[in-house]
């Protein structure tokens, strides 16, 4: 037994070993790491590469954002920042950003104003990002066991109201926290934001339908399935339609949607 | 202690009617301690309270050769702020008007008042009489008194129905600032007698604003002189006017009705007031840029709450204005933007004697979002002085604050922020970008979980042998030696199939550990000593004698010369294989073994297959 358990002591020691050295790091061309201030195509021209070549970085999209507003791209400066946000939803810079757009391009659809418990919750699912919430659920798990070990091991003439207290207390914490990672991963994966790019028709039906609304760049939109050449989307106002499938760009590329 | 509890509760009783007590304080006085057969005699009543007193006079007492004319009130209220408390002090005086009737000296009795719900007396007084005034004429008299003539010492022989009464309009001041207020006041001249002022209507003109300054409840009558004769004339009211425009500027005209009193009636006469103008100068160029329109005479100054504050709480920066000017006129200036504090709007305490004289506090609230040291900038107002004709600038010092950490939940201030941003964020310039990869794909998260599953199933196990030894010791023995058993089975089973001689100290050290943590029975024992052992413990015959057998065929392998190869090991191995399913099988029942075979009838055992 102890000689099990020294051999996995030993390999969590190596492992956290290997997660401490420093990962496989893409520098930015040039001899100078600092992105100039000043030209935001310089530096568009020098990022844009790293994202395609496959980088996903809250930091490398935010960044990518604010060089596309300076240049007048709204649209993509709205997609970059969710794409920002989508990897990191605690990201304040581009949340803020987010908010200076939606404040400079009134005519964008509004969200409804939610109730200020709402609010609340979603600032604080928002701040658990993706790898807080593990970070969460790893520091329950440890003190759901501990708690575990505490009932396994507490002595029987006395009362085991605190030790349950404590493993019901942590092991409900623990599903909840475990639940908000599985629905924050999968939306990692299957982000149904998208962001209009170019003006667009928003019409009741695939190709033909009637047109309920003009839509501009930079309109965030809701995929909710995807027909041949044409996408159904929902607005933050709650308006639902189809759209040219070509002037959506969705924030998680390459998804299938449903037909 | 019943006289304790008494005690107590009367002291407790007499502290509350202590603190909710009316302070009041009560006094009567005489104007005048001798007086002539053509005067007055004025007794004075003076009530003062730090509470309002709403109370009707009391009645007048009766005085021996006077007669009783009529009573007069008044009330006045004096407000104080002293080391940051308010006070206030509320006066109430009845004037008890008498006529004298004949010489002499007079007593005047004492006034015997019930105030909430406590008396009060005033001390007799004395009064004389004597055959002519001795005294001056008092300078303010009362025309309510519809005997009473003011001018009868002085026009003794004047008509009653003759005379010059006129209302005027007197400005303090003909030319002003825009902006700044000007008094005007409206006095009423007369060389006649009379009653009484009503006021009926006031006509307005463009390019004012007002306020009313001071209204007398009472005519107060002064000599003066107008158009070289000698008038009294009483102020009826005075307005504070803020011009908002340039040029000449009517006053407003004030109407009012007269009343006379004959023999027999009343006359009235309608009079208005005479048309009156001031000057309204524009404000030089030159206006500060945080000039918000005040305009007067000014004192400022500015006061920050405190310097080291915590995350939450918040900070006040205090502009005090002190002086005369046009308070109701000016806004209050923004406070400078300053970053990482949301500052609220500004919040006006005014502390004012009367509309154009106070101080202003102007309020701002700065709520830190940040720890840290900062910088607070220094609030500047600007007004234009009257005094001097020109522009001021106050400017404060600026405030160094220091903001720490204030409690857990402030580390997470900034969850609800709601403030939208002012500008687009900068971008971060970070020097390199690594590939996104959450926590959950790495391998150590999922390994910190196993182990944190493993950790239980150890604990689980050990928790449940630890229960099993507690409540169970006998079946915690046989699962204990079992494991013996089957360990050192296996190790001889092992040494066997390699035909090694240490098969038989390995099956023989199993046996006598396993009947150790079994039976009791000390490891040291001999083999005769064993055996009998076994018998007391009253195992089955045929068991302790197979045993027997195998501990023998042990004994000769290992000590006889040539005692290896003379014993079968595969035979060995078989009878210790017989030997231990065996002792699986036997099972302990109310303190004695007890196999599933029955112990007595001695072919219990399974049969060695040879």
């Amino acid at each position: 037994m102890k000689k099990i358990i020294t051999l996995l002591m030993l390999s969590v020691c190596v492992f956290l070993a290997a997660q401490g050295q420093p990962e496989q790091q893409f520098m930015l061309p040039g001899d100078s790491l600092r992105v100039s201030h000043n030209d935001y195509k310089a530096t568009l021209d020098r990022l844009a590469p790293l994202v395609e070549k496959g980088i996903r970085n809250a930091d490398l999209y935010y960044d990518l954002g604010v060089c596309h507003h300076h240049l007048g791209n709204e649209g993509q400066a709205v997609l970059n920042f969710l794409r920002a946000l989508n990897i990191d939803s605690s990201h304040p810079q581009a949340r803020e950003n987010l908010v200076y757009i939606q404040a400079l391009n009134p005519n964008l659809p509004q969200e409804p104003r939610q109730p200020y418990l709402v609010q609340l919750f979603l600032n604080v699912y928002a701040y658990f990002s993706l790898n807080r919430l593990a970070v969460m659920v790893l520091v329950l798990a440890l003190l759901t066991t501990l708690s575990l070990h505490l009932l396994f091991h507490y002595p029987p003439e006395r009362e085991r109201g605190l030790p349950v207290l404590l493993v019901l207390a942590f092991g409900i914490l623990l599903l909840f926290f475990s639940g908000a990672l599985a629905v924050k991963h999968h939306r990692w994966l299957h982000n149904p934001k998208a962001v209009v790019l170019r003006p667009a028709e928003l019409r009741t039906g695939p190709g033909s339908g009637r047109m309920l609304k003009e839509l501009v760049p930079a309109t965030t939109v809701t995929i909710k399935s995807a027909s041949g050449t044409q996408m159904q989307v929902v607005l933050p106002d709650g308006l639902s339609g189809w759209i040219d499938r070509q002037a959506v760009e969705p924030v998680v590329p390459n998804q299938n949607y449903r037909r | 202690m019943v006289v304790n509890k008494y005690l107590t509760v009367i002291f407790v009783l007499v502290c509350c009617a202590a603190l909710t007590a009316q302070n009041v304080k009560v006094s009567a006085t005489l104007r005048d301690g001798t007086i002539g057969l053509s005067d007055q005699m004025q007794l004075e009543l003076k009530l003062s309270s730090d509470k309002k007193l709403d109370m009707a006079a009391p009645a007048a007492p009766q005085v021996p050769g006077f007669s009783y004319r009529n009573v007069l009130s008044s009330t006045g209220v004096q407000s104080s702020f002293i080391n940051g408390k308010y006070s206030s002090s509320h006066t109430k005086t009845f004037t008890y008007i008498y006529l004298p009737q004949k010489k002499g000296m007079f007593k005047v009795p004492g006034f015997r008042l019930r105030i909430g719900g406590k008396d009060y007396a005033t001390p007799d007084l004395s009064i004389t009489v004597e055959d002519s005034a001795t005294t001056t004429k008092p300078p303010q008299q009362y025309s309510f008194d519809p005997y009473y003539d003011p001018f009868g010492g002085i026009y003794p022989d004047r008509s009653r129905s003759q005379g010059e009464t006129v209302l005027l309009c007197l400005p303090e001041s003909q030319s002003v600032w825009l902006g700044e207020p000007a008094i005007i006041s409206y006095y009423i001249y007369t060389d006649q007698r009379m009653d009484s002022f009503y006021s009926e209507n006031e006509n307005d003109y463009p390019g004012y604003g007002k306020s009313v300054y001071e209204q007398p409840q009472n005519l107060n009558y002064e000599d003066v002189q107008y158009k070289g004769r000698r008038f009294q004339r009483a102020l009826i009211k005075r307005s504070a006017i803020f011009p908002q425009t340039t040029g000449r500027l009517q006053m407003p005209t004030l109407t009012g009705k007269i009343q006379f009193s004959g023999f027999y009636s009343y006359m009235n006469r309608k009079v208005d007031s005479s048309p009156a103008y001031i000057n309204v100068k524009p404000l030089p160029a030159g206006k500060p840029a945080g000039f918000t329109g005040a305009v007067g005479k000014f004192s400022v100054n500015q006061v920050y709450s405190a310097s080291k504050v915590t995350l939450g709480e918040a900070i006040t920066c205090t502009v005090q204005v002190s002086g005369k000017g046009n308070f109701s006129q000016f806004t209050s200036p923004l406070f400078p933007s300053v970053d990482k504090f949301q500052v609220s709007e500004p919040s006006v305490d005014d502390k004012l004697r009367n509309p154009l004289e106070g101080t202003r506090h102007i309020n701002y609230t700065l709520l830190p979002r940040e720890t840290g040291e900062f910088t607070l900038p220094s609030v500047t107002f600007s007004w234009f002085d009257t005094s001097s004709g020109t522009y001021k600038t106050f400017r404060g010092q600026p405030q160094t604050v220091k903001v720490k950490q204030g409690n857990v939940l402030s580390y997470f201030s900034g969850l609800l922020e709601a403030d939208a941003p002012k500008a687009m964020n900068p971008l971060l310039n970070r020097a390199s970008h690594s590939d996104f990869r959450p926590y959950v794909y790495r391998t150590w998260f999922w390994l910190v979980l196993a182990v944190l599953l493993f950790s239980l199933i150890v604990s689980g196990i050990i928790s449940h042998n630890n229960r099993l030894s507690r409540e169970d010791p006998a079946a915690y023995a046989i699962k204990t030696a079992n494991r013996v058993l089957n360990k050192y089975w296996r190790q001889a089973t092992e040494a066997a199939s390699r035909l090694s001689p240490e098969f038989y100290p390995l099956a023989e050290s199993g046996l006598s550990q396993y009947l150790a943590k079994k039976f009791g029975i000390s490891r040291s024992l001999g083999t005769g000593e064993l055996l009998n052992e076994l018998w007391q413990k009253e195992l089955p015959p045929r068991l302790i004698k197979q045993m027997e057998e195998f501990l023998l065929l042990c004994q000769e392998a290992r000590y006889m010369p040539g005692g290896t190869e003379a014993t079968d090991l595969h035979g060995a191995l078989l009878k210790l294989r017989l030997l231990v399913q065996a002792l699986s099988r036997l099972r302990f029942g109310n303190g004695k073994p007890r196999n599933r075979f029955s112990a007595n009838t001695g072919n219990s055992l399974p049969e060695e297959k040879q």
